[in-house]
C-alpha cells in the first residue's frame, strides 16, 4: 500500500501565539479510513487545515515540518493538484457556497473540471449523496444539516483521492443525515478512497474506521479498537401518544408559565408550512428538548421563541427574560475576553451578589483556565460551550434558548453542559437537537419531536450514552 | 416588553424578507436573456424619464407600469417574495410620503398631494423593476453578461457578494437578537462586535472556499435568440409606455 498522506514533525501556530500543534507525525495509507478524535480546541481543525494548505495560505499560520500528499510535497503542488488529491468539508457548511442556488454553484465548480458534461457529474454525485431534491432551493432556505450534505456532495465532485471531513455529523440529524455521511464514507471506501474524519460523536464511526487516533497538542496517538469494544450503544426510539416526562411536575400541576405559544403556524415564502399549529406552555424550571430532522423547523421554532422570526399565524407570549444562543455561537460573544464577557453580563443584567465570582468559577469549571483569552481564537466547540455557559450565567430566572448546544463538544463536555443546565432550577431551558444521542442524559426533561411541522411528545431510551461519557472522560483525560 | 419584542420580530422578518430579494427564481425562463434585459432596460428608462421630466403628470403611465410590473413579477413566480421583500424599502418611501404630507399640513412649502402620490408610485415602480431584475435574471446569466462586457473578475466578485448578502443579513438579525436578549435594548449596539468578529471568520471561511473551489467561473450559459413574439412583446410594452407617457395625462 502507498502512503497517500504523510506528515512529519508538524508544528503549527497562528501569528506569535502558542504552538497549536507540536511535532505531530502521522501517515495514512491509500484506501484507509481514519478517525481522529480529541477534546475541543486540541487542534483538530488546524491539523485538517494544514493538510489542505489553507492554514498556511488563508489563515496565515506558521507551519514547520513536512506534509506529503499523493506522493508530492504540499509546497510543490499546484492548487489544481491539491484539489484533485484532497478535498475537505469543514465545520460551517454556509461558507462552502459561492452562488445562491446549489445547482448553479455545483455546476459552476464542476465546469472547471468536466467542461460541458458538468451537469451530468453534478447529478451523479447529488444522487449518491441524496441531495437531488435540495439542488434548486436557495441556500438561505436550507437548514445547517441540509447544507452539510450539499457541501459533502460538492467536495466529491472532483473525485479526490483523499476526503477530509471535519465534524461531518455536526448539525446532521440521525433520521437519515448521519446515515448519508456513513454511506458516503462507505461509498468512498469502496471506491478506493482514503477518508480522514475528525469527529466528536465517534460512536457512529467506530465500525467504519480502520484506525482511530486521539489528538493532543503534542501528539497524535493511535488507539486500540478494543478500547471501544464494550460500548453498548444500541438505542430504540419509542414515540408516545401522551405527554412524556422524565420526572418533573405533572401536566396537571400548576406552574409558573414563562413562555407560551398558541397555535403557531409558520412558513417561508410560498413553501409548505414549517410549523403547523404548535402550542406549548413552558414553565419555570422546565427543560425542554425539541428533537427533529434537518429542516424540520427546530431552529425556526427557536427563532420564533426568541423573536427573530414573526410567525405567520398564532400567538407567542413571553413572561420572562429570554437569552438566545444561535446555532452559530460566535454571534453570542460580544467582548474581547472571557473575563469581560462575565463582567459585562453581571453589570448589564444587574445581577447582584457575587455574580462575577460565581460566573468565573462556573467558566473555569468548564475548562476555561485563561480568562484573558480572546473568544475569536477559540475553536468552534469551545465557543459553543462558552456561549452556553455564559447564557447560563445571564439567564437569571428567565428562559435559555439553545440551538444545537452540543456541536463540537465531546460526549463528556456535552454531559457537563447538561449537568450545569439542570442545576438551573429557576430558569426554563429549551434545547434543539438533531441527534437523539444526548437525550437520555437530560433527566427530568420534556422531550418533543418535531415532524411535518407538528410538535409531538417523544421518548427515547438508550443504554450506551453513559458508557460513552465515561469513556470520553477516561481517554481525553478530563479531571 | 411584549410590544417591543413583537415590533423587533416584525423588523427582523422584514430584514430577512429583504435579503431574499437577491435570490433569483427559475420562473419565466421561456424568455430569452436578451428579451429579459431589453424589457427591463426599456422599463427602467421609461420610469426614470417619467420621474425626472414628468414629476406632476403621467398618471396613466404610472398605473400602467405598476400593473405591468406586478403582472411580470407574478408570472416570474416570485410575486409574494418580491412583495415581502419590498416591505422594507417601501416603509422608507412611506415615511418620506408621510413627512411630506405632514409638511403640507403644517403649512410649509411642499409638493401637492397628487405629486406626492405620483412620485411615491413611481419610486415603487423603480424598486419593482430592480426586484424583478434580481428575480428574473439568474446570477449565472448576470455573470455571463458582465464577462461579455469585459468585466470577468467583477462578475465573479459580484456573484460571491450577492450570494453572501442574504447570509450576512440573516446573521445580522441573529446577532442583534442574541445581543438584545443577552443585555437588553440599551446595549444592543454591542451586536456590532460579534458581527465584526463573525465577518472576519466568515470572510476567512469564504476565502478558504475560494481556495478549494476557485472563484465562480464564467458560466456556460445557453443564450437563445429572441423569438419574434418576444420582440413584439417588448416593442408593444415600450410603445404603450411611450404613448401613455407623452400622450395621456
Amino acid at each position: 500500500m502507498n502512503r497517500v498522506v504523510d506528515v512529519k514533525n508538524l508544528w503549527l501556530r497562528y501569528g506569535d501565539g502558542d504552538w497549536v500543534l507540536k511535532n505531530i507525525s502521522f501517515s495514512v495509507d491509500t484506501e484507509k479510513t481514519v478517525l481522529i478524535i480529541g477534546r475541543s480546541g486540541c487542534g483538530k481543525t488546524s491539523f485538517a487545515r494544514a493538510l489542505t494548505g489553507v492554514a498556511q495560505s488563508i489563515f496565515g499560520a506558521e507551519v514547520k515540518g513536512e506534509i506529503w500528499l499523493c506522493g508530492k510535497r504540499l509546497e510543490e503542488m499546484g492548487l489544481r493538484e491539491i484539489q484533485s488529491c484532497v478535498q475537505m468539508v469543514n465545520q460551517d457548511p454556509y461558507t462552502h457556497f459561492l452562488e445562491p442556488i446549489p445547482i448553479d454553484d455545483l455546476v459552476s465548480y464542476a465546469e472547471t473540471v468536466y467542461g460541458e458534461s458538468a451537469l451530468e457529474h453534478v447529478y451523479r454525485v447529488a444522487q449518491a449523496v441524496g441531495v437531488k431534491d435540495l439542488l434548486e432551493r436557495p441556500i438561505t432556505s436550507l437548514s445547517g444539516g441540509q447544507l452539510k450534505r450539499l457541501s459533502i456532495a460538492k467536495a466529491l465532485i472532483t473525485n479526490p483521492s483523499v476526503l477530509i471531513l471535519d465534524e461531518p455529523l455536526m448539525w446532521l440529524d440521525d433520521v437519515d443525515g448521519t446515515e448519508v455521511v456513513l454511506n458516503t464514507i462507505r461509498a468512498a471506501r469502496s471506491a478506493g478512497k482514503t477518508v480522514i474524519v475528525f469527529e466528536h460523536r465517534f460512536k457512529h464511526l467506530l465500525d467504519l474506521a480502520d484506525e482511530i487516533y486521539i489528538m493532543r497538542r503534542d501528539s497524535l496517538e493511535k488507539l486500540g479498537k478494543e478500547l471501544f469494544r464494550d460500548l453498548n450503544t444500541d438505542g430504540s426510539a419509542q414515540p408516545t401518544h401522551s405527554e412524556y416526562r422524565y420526572g418533573g411536575s405533572s401536566p396537571a400541576s400548576r406552574c409558573d408559565v414563562v413562555l407560551e405559544l398558541r397555535d403557531v403556524w409558520h412558513r417561508y415564502d410560498d413553501s409548505k408550512w414549517v410549523l403547523r399549529g404548535v402550542s406549548m406552555e413552558i414553565c419555570r424550571g422546565d427543560t425542554i428538548v425539541v428533537y427533529g430532522a434537518n429542516g424540520s423547523g427546530k431552529s425556526t421554532l427557536l427563532r420564533i421563541l426568541a423573536g427573530v422570526v414573526k410567525p405567520v399565524k398564532g400567538v407567542v407570549k413571553r413572561y420572562a427574560d429570554v437569552v438566545y444562543v444561535p446555532q452559530i455561537p460566535h454571534l453570542f460573544i460580544t467582548e474581547d475576553s472571557i473575563a469581560e464577557e462575565i463582567n459585562s453580563i453581571c453589570r448589564h443584567k444587574k445581577i447582584g451578589g457575587n455574580c462575577i465570582e460565581y460566573g468565573t468559577n462556573i467558566v473555569k469549571s468548564f475548562g476555561y483556565a485563561d480568562l484573558g483569552a480572546t473568544p475569536l481564537n477559540l475553536s468552534w466547540g469551545q465557543v459553543t460551550r462558552l456561549s452556553t455557559v455564559l447564557a447560563y450565567i445571564a439567564s437569571k430566572n428567565g428562559v435559555i434558548l439553545l440551538d444545537e448546544p452540543f456541536t463540537g463538544s465531546t460526549y463528556f463536555e456535552a454531559h457537563q453542559i447538561i449537568e450545569a443546565l439542570q442545576k438551573l432550577e429557576s430558569s426554563a431551558k429549551i434545547v434543539t437537537l438533531s441527534s437523539k444521542d444526548y437525550i437520555p442524559l437530560i433527566r427530568g426533561g420534556k422531550i418533543y419531536k418535531i415532524e411535518d411541522g407538528v410538535l409531538k411528545p417523544f421518548s427515547y431510551s438508550e443504554n450506551g450514552i453513559q458508557n460513552l461519557v465515561d469513556l470520553a472522560k477516561r481517554i481525553y483525560g478530563y479531571e | 416588553m411584549l410590544g417591543a419584542d413583537m415590533c423587533w420580530g416584525w423588523l427582523m422578518s422584514l430584514v430577512r424578507d429583504f435579503s431574499n430579494l437577491f435570490i433569483s427564481r427559475r420562473g419565466g425562463a421561456s424568455f430569452s436573456l436578451y428579451t429579459k434585459m431589453l424589457l427591463l432596460a426599456v422599463l427602467l428608462v421609461e420610469v426614470t424619464i417619467s420621474i425626472t421630466l414628468f414629476k406632476e403628470s403621467n398618471i396613466i403611465f404610472t398605473v400602467y407600469s405598476i400593473a405591468l410590473l406586478f403582472a411580470l413579477t407574478f408570472w416570474v413566480g416570485g410575486f409574494k417574495r418580491v412583495l415581502n421583500a419590498l416591505k422594507l424599502p417601501l416603509i422608507f418611501v412611506l415615511i418620506g410620503f408621510a413627512t411630506m404630507l405632514f409638511s403640507v399640513a403644517m403649512g410649509y412649502a411642499a409638493p401637492s398631494p397628487k405629486t406626492l402620490i405620483l412620485s411615491t408610485a413611481k419610486i415603487t415602480a423603480l424598486f419593482l423593476i430592480i426586484a424583478l431584475g434580481f428575480q428574473w435574471i439568474s446570477l449565472r446569466e448576470l455573470r455571463w453578461v458582465l464577462s461579455k462586457a469585459g468585466l470577468g473578475s467583477i462578475a465573479s466578485l459580484t456573484t460571491v457578494v450577492l450570494t453572501l448578502i442574504p447570509a450576512v443579513l440573516n446573521l445580522y438579525s441573529e446577532a442583534y437578537t442574541a445581543t438584545l436578549l443577552k443585555y437588553g435594548k440599551r446595549y444592543a449596539y454591542k451586536a456590532l462586535k460579534p458581527l465584526i468578529i463573525h465577518s472576519i471568520l466568515f470572510s476567512r471561511d469564504v476565502a478558504q472556499a475560494v481556495y478549494w473551489y476557485g472563484l465562480p467561473q464564467i458560466p456556460r450559459v445557453k443564450i437563445n435568440r429572441p423569438r419574434r413574439t418576444e420582440v413584439l412583446v417588448v416593442l408593444a410594452i415600450g410603445a404603450i409606455g411611450i404613448y401613455t407617457m407623452f400622450a395621456a395625462p
